[in-house]
């Protein structure tokens, strides 16, 4: 392995870099939003959202990048959007699917007596999202958002298949060149290492530790002592809350 | 907030999760060096001189699509040229075709690992020479720029600025970021998904050659070759015409022996002609020299 090989990586590093700093931001205001939609009180914003997450997380990515790429390319080509550009969208669309079910899991998962509590104390829907149940389920979704933005590093990968210059075609033109496929292939896992274990550190970071629970030594941790949280209950059988339940 | 306690926030305050990535690395690199490369000695098969890497089959490895050279028939088996030569190798010596269609950047390493017997459609460069044996030439390439019939065109200079396409792993590559530079230079996966962006107008042109335009104006019409002069973009004289072979592994020079007997009794005969001539691959330019190239292979 040459020092040479490395400094010729980060020019697609540096590229795949910025297509999943992009696609991530993105991806994870889509997804809350489709999230939202899933959960609507509004009947065909709920059909809306549904097609389109069954729609588009049934697709492989490489079919929709080429699909994008070769079908309404050129469309968008007039339009101004690059290859690279395109690659944001077909990142965007496969995993804001994904991400978007995640969220509504988890928003599903609040107890409805939250809901009604909320109600009670004249909260608006919104309001109650907002200040109520978004708040809660923040930090959970830190570990699910981290999953989906590896997932957009992996998937970035393919974006060599339309061109897009990234990590991926910069280790295969090194590999036509040198023909030491395995040294090639193990420094850019390296590299894509240093994308992906940062972001479970990070996500950590802004997500905040107030949900994590150490078990401490004392009476309260005993298996038959009673908690103090009556959502965590084991004999708390309050039903979640559903999109249906609205 | 001071550095120290931005640190701690984005990393753990135990080395465990470190841990565990060098720990996930150390399990690649081992997975990796036990599957890296497999080797394989190749089978003797009955009355055959070279060994195969599947007995009884003829193992090929080429680019898909890649007419008039080499691509996939409608019934699965070889067409274009060198599709026509291998299939005669084949039948020869009494072996079955076994197709492996791939990329082009993979497929010296497909060769030279014994995943497959023969590779197809590629220029001499010292590295390939390196991992593989050559056979002697087949045709002989010019390079041109593959373009809309009514796209401008007045010499290589009236390309400069647009995108311009080729497939990565071609040896002509880092001439063409020279001249047209790296943002203009779209290297796709192969070359049918090159002469679409052509087609599709999202690129300029497809930095074809002689040997392969023909297959794809033969479908599409509306494309044209223009062929490169001698001193443009400052391209080698044996890149800018390039004998192109097909290869085999280093250690199955008896293979390479074969390919070029049935070629020479296809020359002799005049069926190589005829095949060049029915893709519209002719003239004098064309036909190539008997010799192989230097053999650099370890």
């Amino acid at each position: 392995m040459e020092t040479s090989w490395i400094s010729f990586l980060i020019r697609g590093f540096e590229t795949t870099v910025m297509l999943v700093v992009i696609s991530s931001v993105i991806t994870v205001v889509a997804a809350a939003v489709v999230a939202l939609g899933r959960i609507s009180t509004r009947r065909s914003v709920r059909l809306l959202t549904r097609v389109y997450v069954e729609v588009f997380r049934s697709i492989p990515l490489p079919v929709l990048l080429a699909g994008l790429y070769f079908g309404f390319g050129p469309q968008f080509e007039n339009i101004g959007v690059t290859a690279f550009g395109l690659a944001v969208l077909g990142l965007v669309l496969n995993e804001t699917a994904y991400l978007a079910e995640v969220y509504r899991g988890l928003i599903s998962s609040v107890r409805i007596g939250q809901w009604r509590a909320a109600a009670s104390l004249g909260l608006t829907r919104w309001q109650t999202l907002r200040h109520v149940l978004i708040p809660q389920v923040t930090t959970a979704a830190g570990p699910q958002t981290a999953n989906g933005i590896i997932y957009l590093v992996k998937g970035s990968a393919l974006a060599s298949l339309i061109t897009v210059p990234e990590l991926t075609m910069y280790g295969t033109r090194l590999v036509v060149d040198t023909f030491r496929p395995l040294e090639v292939y193990l420094l850019i896992a390296v590299f894509y290492l240093l994308l992906t274990v940062p972001v479970a550190y990070v996500t950590r970071a802004m997500t905040g530790r107030r949900g994590r629970v150490r078990p401490k030594r004392g009476p309260h941790t005993r298996p038959d002592a009673p908690r103090d949280s009556a959502g965590s209950s084991p004999q708390h059988t309050e039903k979640a809350w559903t999109s249906t339940s609205t | 907030m001071n550095l120290r306690a931005s640190a701690k926030r984005f990393f753990p305050r135990n080395p465990r999760m470190i841990g565990s990535a060098l720990a996930a690395l150390a399990v690649l690199t081992t997975t990796a060096t036990a599957c890296g490369g497999s080797d394989t000695g190749g089978h003797e098969s009955d009355g055959v001189p070279f060994k195969t890497a599947e007995k009884g089959h003829l193992t090929v490895t080429y680019s898909e699509s890649y007419l008039p050279k080499i691509a996939t028939g409608e019934e699965g088996q070889l067409i274009g040229y060198e599709g026509f030569l291998l299939t005669k190798v084949a039948e020869k010596y009494g072996l079955k075709l076994k197709l492996k269609p791939t990329e082009f950047a993979s497929q010296v390493l497909f060769v030279s690992q014994g995943k497959a017997d023969v590779g197809t459609g590629t220029y001499y460069t010292d590295k390939r020479a390196k991992q593989v044996f050559y056979s002697r030439p087949n045709v002989n390439d010019r390079l041109g720029a593959l373009m809309l019939k009514n796209a401008s065109w007045s010499g290589v200079d009236s390309l400069k600025g647009k995108p311009i396409a080729s497939v990565t792993g071609y040896s002509y590559n880092d001439y063409l970021i020279k001249a047209y530079g790296e943002s203009n230079v779209k290297l796709f996966p192969s070359y049918a998904e090159a002469a679409k962006a052509t087609l599709n107008k999202q690129v300029s042109a497809f930095m074809g050659s002689t040997g392969t335009a023909p297959g794809i104006i033969k479908q599409n019409p509306q494309l044209t070759l223009h062929a490169l002069a001698d001193g443009d973009l400052d391209l080698p004289a044996n890149i800018l015409v390039s004998p192109t072979y097909d290869y085999v592994r280093c250690d199955n020079a008896g293979l390479a022996d074969a390919v070029d007997e049935v070629l020479d009794e296809l020359i002799e005969s005049g069926e190589w002609q005829k095949q060049l001539d029915s893709w519209g691959v002719g003239g004098e330019e064309y036909l190539p020299s008997r010799n192989r190239p230097d053999q650099l292979c370890a």
